[in-house]
């Protein structure tokens, strides 16, 4: 009885879960289809300038896709380290954000979801106190 | 304090064999790490002063040397079978700007989500700062390209010659990241043979880019051991910064652990 008790998922908890596993999904497509853009055989070979952050940052985006749903079931779990890596990764996840803004390839609505999916994720994250203590259990 | 106290005091006494042995080594340890230290501070600063000499050579010759274009053309006119001229290709392709960025950005993320925030801070930085100062010296040097007309070129490129991006890059990059996978945590890890074909791919890529740039047509063999020189020069500063951080933060926490009052149990 007590071990169902302590397992049973917040409200936040179950937000943060449901909004991670919605940015893994988004952020695979987003991420693949501008790899596939990057590496399309008309793209030039040398880069120069801010561009040269591009590549990067759509390699970043294709990891930080693949571990949201990684770190969404260890939330559901109820993992130590879920807390501290949601965090890191909805930060990097905003520095992407600032990138695409610049990349005048990427539309404007990219971007724009991928920020407010990460302030929604960061505002779960510090809301709800169940949420804080399990980053220090 | 007082338990610490009682410790020390119980192992070796102020006069004691044991501690006047000890401290007769420390001056010994300390002689031959200077030494080491004054051999490598040495070597590095001999290859720095050769890249600058040789970055000043070359921009008062921009055109190729005999012994580059009778290198090239050797290179070029060898026999390679139906798959090493693939394979060579394959390797300046896949380490252009773009897909060796996006290797970057992948190997990045995954080291920081691992929890290694120091050692991604490092490869980070190391490309950075590494392909940056690269840059200044290609930008001071401005060496052209080979020319279609003295060897075959795969794709004609604008940018400097001298030293090679691509080599100084893969030299930084998975330098760096040969370097981390030979550290004592990672070999004292569980499941370290899963990093043997990766440790492979990175030094087959570290030594087959130089060969293949030449073999494209995409860079002379000056630039290419420039290239070499100026990753390797900037690949040990910062393995010699990662170690003293590492080593300092280590030192840190050890004086900080030990200062902690101990709890009676």
């Amino acid at each position: 009885m007590q071990n169902i008790i302590t397992r049973k998922h917040s409200l936040v908890i179950t937000a943060i879960v449901v909004l991670l596993s919605i940015q893994g999904i988004l952020g695979l497509l987003f991420s693949l289809s501008r790899l596939a853009g990057l590496l399309a055989p008309r793209g030039s070979i040398i880069v120069s300038g801010v561009s040269i952050f591009f590549g990067p940052a759509g390699g970043v985006s294709l990891v930080v896709a693949l571990a949201s749903p990684i770190i969404a079931w260890g939330f559901w779990v109820l993992k130590p380290w879920a807390h501290q890596r949601a965090v890191l990764i909805e930060v990097v996840s905003l520095v992407i954000a600032g990138f695409e803004l610049i990349d005048p390839v990427v539309n404007i609505g990219v971007p724009a979801a991928r920020i407010i999916i990460a302030a929604l994720i960061l505002i779960c994250l510090y809301a709800g106190s169940g949420v804080r203590a399990l980053s220090r259990a | 304090m007082e338990r610490n106290k009682h410790m020390d005091t119980s192992t070796t006494l102020p006069d004691s064999p044991k501690q006047n042995h000890a401290s007769k080594m420390v001056p010994a340890h300390w002689w031959n790490s200077a030494i080491h230290s004054s051999i490598a501070l040495t070597l590095w600063m001999i290859g720095l002063l050769t890249l600058v000499g040789a970055s000043m050579l070359i921009r008062n010759h921009l055109g190729p040397w005999p012994v580059e274009l009778a290198f090239t053309r050797a290179v070029q006119g060898l026999f390679y079978g139906s798959w090493f001229a693939p394979f060579l290709n394959f390797f300046g392709t896949f380490n252009n700007p773009t897909p060796s960025g996006i290797a970057l950005g992948i190997v990045f993320a995954v080291i920081l989500l691992m929890g290694w925030y120091r050692q991604a801070i490092f490869l980070g930085l190391t490309v950075a700062v590494g392909n940056g100062i690269e840059t200044v010296f290609g930008n001071y040097v401005a060496r052209l390209r080979p020319s279609p007309d003295l060897v075959r070129v795969d794709i004609m490129l604008k940018y400097n010659s001298f030293p090679s991006g691509h080599v100084n890059h893969e030299v930084l990059f998975y330098g760096f990241l040969l370097y981390l996978s030979f550290t004592r945590p990672v070999r004292t890890w569980r499941y370290r043979w899963v990093l043997i074909p990766l440790q492979v791919f990175a030094a087959l890529n570290i030594l087959l880019i130089g060969i293949s740039r030449v073999y494209e047509g995409e860079h002379w063999a000056f630039d290419v051991l420039g290239g070499y020189l100026c990753g390797a020069l900037w690949l040990a500063l910062f393995i010699f910064l990662y170690r003293w951080t590492t080593s300092a933060l280590e030192r840190r926490h050890a004086k900080k652990s030990s200062s902690t009052p101990v709890l009676e149990t």
